[in-house]
């Protein structure tokens, strides 16, 4: 009996010592919990409810009034800090608004921070109007999220968010379908574009860019990060 | 002399630091302006027409078992060629909720709800990530003929008269390489159905959604249909116009504070699906808020941006409403929510290397 026993304990460290080797040696990182942050971009417009609807499903690290700082020169505390961190608010293309003022997406990656990736994050998600173009808005969609200096992509995964119109009637059902789907590990931007089908108007479009090798990542299975300097980006988008 | 110029290097500084103080205490507590509403013609004034208005609620149903729901997926399955398997244990507790995934690609999902029968299918993307159009994709025309075809034949097709085509259009893939070559794919076709009843459109929850894929074969489906019945509401139900126009007011000075202007486009009486079961009158204000937004970083420090907000709500024109308001917020998000100051960056903190492949991320 006992010699089963320790047969059985020898067989699943076994197990174990090959799990990990097969993590080791492939491009697959796995893990059993990660870190949530979200920033609402207003004190008194509901975004407040929008971003905590995401971070409800999860035991969430940071829940903040946004602030120019937590995307731009304290990054590393703050967004790059999360393994995905979610704003809501106002924005525009490559811009939001936070309640002390708009940040340029474009120059992020210009902080004393760097951009988002070189820290932690591997996705980052808008719920706000326009922030995400598409091929659609503008022919050159990916510079200025790899551009060097300024782009905000430093290692980041995949950025979501709208090439269109994001309706207040329906942003905080959209962020709580996602963050239920997120929770139960499906594909990041596949089940961004689920939550927009399944919440949103039918004018509401959803847009993500992506190192393309995370083309699939889910938050508990993601490949190994993205080079902070590559210009290699994705976007998929509705139309 | 000398004594002078010594006093006018103390003084000038002086009077001019206590003037700018004066100057910033006054604009710091002047009133604050206020935010004008312009109406366009199109936001016509409320005039509820009390004779004709109908609301309606889910026709009370057995809740689908969890056998039906598995043969649902199961049908769903097998017309698409998916293949999806029971996620038994969540990384979310689901309520009166099935799931079923595909471990081989995380974006294969069924999800019904078992109260409303209500469901989301994909049946999985990983197929149409490659370098390459999906072959034979519909034209708008013929995607929505195919979608209902597609409905029919999985006895889904909800009642013609309810029926509005609302949308097609697609899901498409960009790509832009490291040598700085680009392409634009064409993966899938979307046809999305709205709801009507008794004349207005329905907004909120109701919908069909299809993705189309190769040959116009089915790749995804929403189905979000409940059936109703309609009663008429009594006049004495719904609140007056002058009190419902008051509260759209309200609510727009409430949400755009921070605005320099707001203009009201619609306020259109609509039927609003949002929970407990209900589908009732209310109505639907469409409105741009303008907002001036200062860049705080980058080469636009100082720049200011002109946003042009979009927004819209609804609100109840019954006296005793059952639907869930969008005005109606949770108050723990706002218990909850914190305010933030930057702290100055600890040795640690400063930017990590990139996670190499295996690690686990930094938790």
């Amino acid at each position: 009996m006992k010699r089963e026993v320790r047969f059985l304990k020898r067989g699943s460290r076994l197990v174990i010592f090959v799990g990990c080797l097969f993590l080791a040696t492939s491009n697959i990182a796995v893990r059993a919990a990660g870190k949530e942050g979200g920033y609402a971009g207003t004190k008194d417009q509901g975004h407040d409810e929008v971003v905590y609807n995401f971070l409800k499903h999860f035991s969430y690290e940071q829940y903040y009034y946004a602030r120019t700082f937590q995307f731009g020169d304290y990054n590393n505390q703050r967004v790059d800090a999360m393994d995905i961190a979610i704003f809501a608010g106002h924005g525009n293309q490559w811009f939001i608004s936070t309640t002390d003022g708009g940040v340029d997406l474009s120059s992020v990656g210009s902080s004393l921070n760097w951009g988002w990736g070189d820290n932690n994050a591997e996705f980052v998600v808008f719920e706000s109007c326009d922030v995400v173009p598409s091929p659609i808005e503008v022919s050159d969609w990916w510079t200025k999220w790899v551009q060097e200096p300024g782009g905000s992509f430093d290692g980041l995964h995949q950025a979501l968010g709208f090439r269109t119109l994001s309706w207040q009637s329906t942003d905080q059902d959209i962020t709580d379908d996602f963050g239920g789907r997120v929770r139960n590990n499906s594909g990041v931007w596949e089940c961004w574009f689920d939550a927009i089908n399944n919440q949103g108007r039918s004018d509401e479009m959803g847009s993500a860019v992506m190192y393309p090798p995370a083309d699939g990542d889910t938050y508990y299975n993601f490949v190994a990060d993205p080079p902070y300097n590559h210009q290699n980006l994705r976007v998929w988008y509705q139309y | 002399m000398f004594s002078i110029l010594i006093s006018r290097r103390v003084w000038v500084p002086a009077v001019l630091t206590v003037a700018s103080l004066l100057c910033l205490m006054v604009y710091a507590q002047r009133p604050e302006k206020p935010v004008l509403i312009h109406y366009l013609a199109s936001a016509k004034p409320v005039h509820l027409d009390r004779e004709r208005i109908q609301t309606f609620v889910a026709k009370p149903g057995p809740p689908l078992s969890e056998e039906e729901a598995t043969r649902l997926a199961e049908r769903l399955s097998s017309y698409t060629k998916a293949t999806l398997v029971r996620q038994k244990d969540p990384g979310e507790k689901l309520d009166s909720r099935l799931l079923f995934q595909n471990q081989k690609d995380p974006s294969a999902t069924f999800d019904i709800n078992l109260r409303t029968g209500e469901f989301l299918f994909n049946g999985g993307l990983a197929q149409y990530k490659k370098e390459e159009d999906t072959g034979r994709l519909p034209s708008s025309e013929e995607a929505a003929r195919l979608a209902s075809v597609h409905l029919e034949k999985l006895t889904m097709l909800p009642p013609q008269n309810e029926l509005v085509l609302a949308h097609v259009g697609g899901v498409n893939m960009g790509l832009h390489r490291p040598d700085g070559s680009t392409s634009l794919y064409r993966k899938l076709v979307v046809v999305r159905y709205d709801r009507t009843l008794a004349g207005l459109p329905v907004l909120g929850d109701s919908r069909v959604v299809l993705r189309l894929a190769e040959g116009g074969s089915l790749a995804g489906l929403i189905r979000r249909w409940s059936p109703v019945e309609g009663r008429k509401v009594q006049p004495e139900e719904l609140l007056a116009d002058d009190v419902i126009e008051k509260s759209i007011k309200e609510r727009l000075l409430a949400e755009g504070r921070t605005a320099t202007s707001i203009v009201v486009k619609f306020t259109d009486l609509v039927l609003y699906d949002h929970g407990n079961g209900v589908i009732e009158p209310a109505i639907h204000v469409v409105a741009d808020m303008h907002f001036e937004v200062p860049v705080m970083n980058g080469r636009s420090v100082g720049e200011i941006r002109r946003l042009d907000v979009p927004y819209d709500t609804f609100l109840p024109v019954l006296k005793n409403y059952k639907a869930k308001y969008p005005f109606m917020r949770n108050p723990e998000a706002t218990k909850r929510v914190q305010s933030d100051q930057p702290v100055p960056l600890k040795e640690r903190e400063t930017p990590a290397s990139e996670t190499t492949a295996g690690e686990k991320s930094p938790d």
